[in-house]
């Protein structure tokens, strides 16, 4: 049923249409009319069938010129309705701005014009909407892309917090390690500080047994001077016994003279004068081996005081040594001292360089939670800026969807 | 002898003293007839032994005071007391031309007193040695190393214990100066 399609799709046909069965029906009504009035006269004729041929005919010929005729006139009536009616559906396809040529001024040209303003004031609209609707794609965009910067830039500054926190954590570690070994150092320095006080009690004591050896050995030097002088003293008793032998001797030489001079008479004599020389010799020998023992004694004597002299001297030796270590225990003293000071000065900067990671740390950790804050926020910005954006395209959709066609 | 009393230690010493004495005076009778000799007293001048005969000696001294007198000649050093006699103090070695006695470098050395029938003097010596008896023949003739000048002095030698000791002459040694 194309044709009935057709027909109901077109205005104009069915115009067409309707004005044709009208004219038929007008036409038959004048014919009916014709009839009535003269279809006896017509009747009458021969050339009746001939007449009513070329009347049908006629008419036939008629109506159809009249279908065309009335066909292109309603058609060129109906031509900006039908423009409009294309432009529609142009416009309902996609396709907006096909103007209407305005013909007439009757309805259907103001509906021309109509249509024309309309479809400016739609173009316009579609313009605006399109220019919206980039601008605002655009901004979303650039809400978008600058949401996106932030959003990197917030996980740059994250993990920039999370290594500072971390390396804060390793420092204040580190920190903690140092505040230990400052703490072992100062363990260290008293125990050396004990070991060199109890070294220190040690030199003092190898002192004062060295201040005792010196004391016995100067008692000692005292009574072998003693002993040197009991025998200067033996040696002068023994001297004068000496020297009394030697009288002695001369005493008996004398008599031993006397008893030659009185010649006979005096030999008894002369024995009893041997007799006191050999004595005298005997005392005299005697004090010989007195003497060599005593030289001996005093040479072992003199003996003792050379090595007691190098005792003296060792033992000075000795003690000056004992300064020494004694100088050498009070400078480790006074190091170790100052050791244990710098540790504790060590202890007591870590301590505040633990208490300024520590405030560090919790700077940071504001930092984190702000920019987390921040993420959180740029992300609802970023949803939003997405919902901005898909808005934007559904309307640059909704503004795409018509094709703007420039001109008519 | 000390007056003093002795206890008996010493008189024991003193008994046993005397029984030795006994004994050798009854060997000493014995050898009286087989031993003719001369008493002679032995000293030292310098590195030389002398003798001198004993029974020209007198005594012999040391501890003793010099008096230097002036105008004397150099062996004769001065005088000097002796249990109250004077007597004068000769050098034996400045007189035979052997220097100076020194005594071993002790100030006062030992005196030996001989004496003739006219003179008497102190002569000192560096040391004084034994009284030796020696046999009557066994003084001999001088030694010829012995220096001329002292020849003079020197009456003969004597071998007595191992070593050659000159007799010292006292005749020229007490000759009176300008004699």
């Amino acid at each position: 049923m194309k044709l009935f399609d057709r027909y109901r799709r077109s205005f104009a046909s069915r115009l067409t249409l309707v004005v044709v069965v009208l004219a038929i029906v007008l036409a038959l009504a004048e014919f009916a009319l014709f009839y009535a009035v003269g279809a006896d006269e017509l009747m009458r004729t021969s050339e009746f069938l001939t007449d009513m041929g070329v009347i049908v005919v006629g008419l036939i010929v008629l109506i159809a010129v009249f279908t065309v005729v009335t066909r292109q006139m309603i058609r060129r009536f109906l031509a900006p309705l039908d423009e409009v009616a294309s432009s529609v559906k142009a416009a309902c396809e996609g396709e907006v701005g096909h103007k209407v040529e305005v013909r007439t001024e009757d309805e259907i040209g103001s509906l021309a014009v109509s249509y024309n303003q309309m479809l400016d004031l739609i173009v316009y609209l579609i313009r605006q909407t399109h220019e919206s609707s980039r601008r605002l794609g655009q901004s979303s965009s650039d809400i978008l892309s600058a949401t996106e910067q932030q959003a990197s830039g917030a996980a740059e500054q994250a993990a920039s917090i999370a290594e500072t926190t971390a390396t804060m954590e390793e420092l204040a570690s580190t920190y903690r390690q140092i505040a230990e070994n400052a703490d072992q150092v100062v363990t260290m320095a008293e125990a050396s500080l004990g070991s060199a006080e109890s070294g220190q009690q040690a030199v003092l004591n190898t002192l004062s047994a060295m201040e005792d050896i010196k004391s016995h050995t100067e008692t000692s030097a005292g009574k072998i001077l003693a002993l040197g002088e009991r025998s200067q003293q033996i040696s002068q008793v023994l001297a004068i016994i000496n020297s009394i032998a030697d009288q002695t001797k001369i005493l008996a030489l004398n008599a031993a003279i006397e008893a030659a001079r009185a010649g006979e008479a005096g030999k008894g004599f002369s024995v009893v004068a041997i007799e006191n020389r050999k004595l005298a010799e005997s005392v005299v020998e005697s004090t010989r081996e007195i003497s060599g023992i005593m030289t001996e004694i005093q040479s072992s004597a003199n003996d003792l005081v050379l090595s007691t002299e190098q005792e003296l001297k060792q033992v000075q030796a000795g003690v000056e040594l004992a300064h020494t270590t004694g100088g050498s225990l009070d400078k480790i003293l006074e190091l170790v001292e100052q050791t244990t000071v710098a540790a504790k000065e060590i202890s007591a900067a870590t301590q505040q360089q633990k208490t300024a990671t520590d405030q560090v740390v919790r700077a940071m950790r504001e930092v984190a939670a702000v920019a987390q804050q921040t993420a959180a926020g740029s992300r609802q910005v970023a949803s939003s800026a997405e919902a901005l954006s898909s808005m934007a395209l559904e309307s640059s959709q909704v503004g795409s969807a018509f094709q703007i066609v420039e001109g008519n | 002898m000390s007056n003093t009393p002795k206890n008996d230690d010493q008189l024991a010493s003193d008994l046993e003293v005397l029984e030795r004495r006994a004994v050798s005076l009854a060997r000493v009778n014995d050898e009286d007839e087989v031993f003719e000799g001369r008493s002679l007293l032995l000293f030292r001048i310098a590195d030389e032994w002398y003798a001198v005969d004993a029974g020209d000696v007198r005594e012999i001294f040391q501890d003793y005071m010099v008096m230097p007198v002036p105008c004397v000649p150099a062996f004769i050093l001065g005088v000097v007391n002796v249990r109250g006699e004077i007597l004068s103090v000769t050098d034996p070695a400045t007189m035979m031309g052997l220097g100076a006695v020194t005594g071993d470098g002790v100030t006062i050395p030992p005196a030996v007193v001989i004496a003739n029938a006219e003179v008497v003097t102190a002569m000192i010596v560096d040391e004084i040695g034994d009284i030796v008896e020696v046999a009557k023949g066994a003084v001999e003739p001088p030694v010829s190393i012995i220096d001329r000048a002292q020849a003079e002095f020197v009456a003969g030698s004597v071998f007595v214990n191992d070593r050659m000791v000159g007799l010292l002459n006292i005749a020229r040694v007490l000759e009176p100066i300008g004699a």
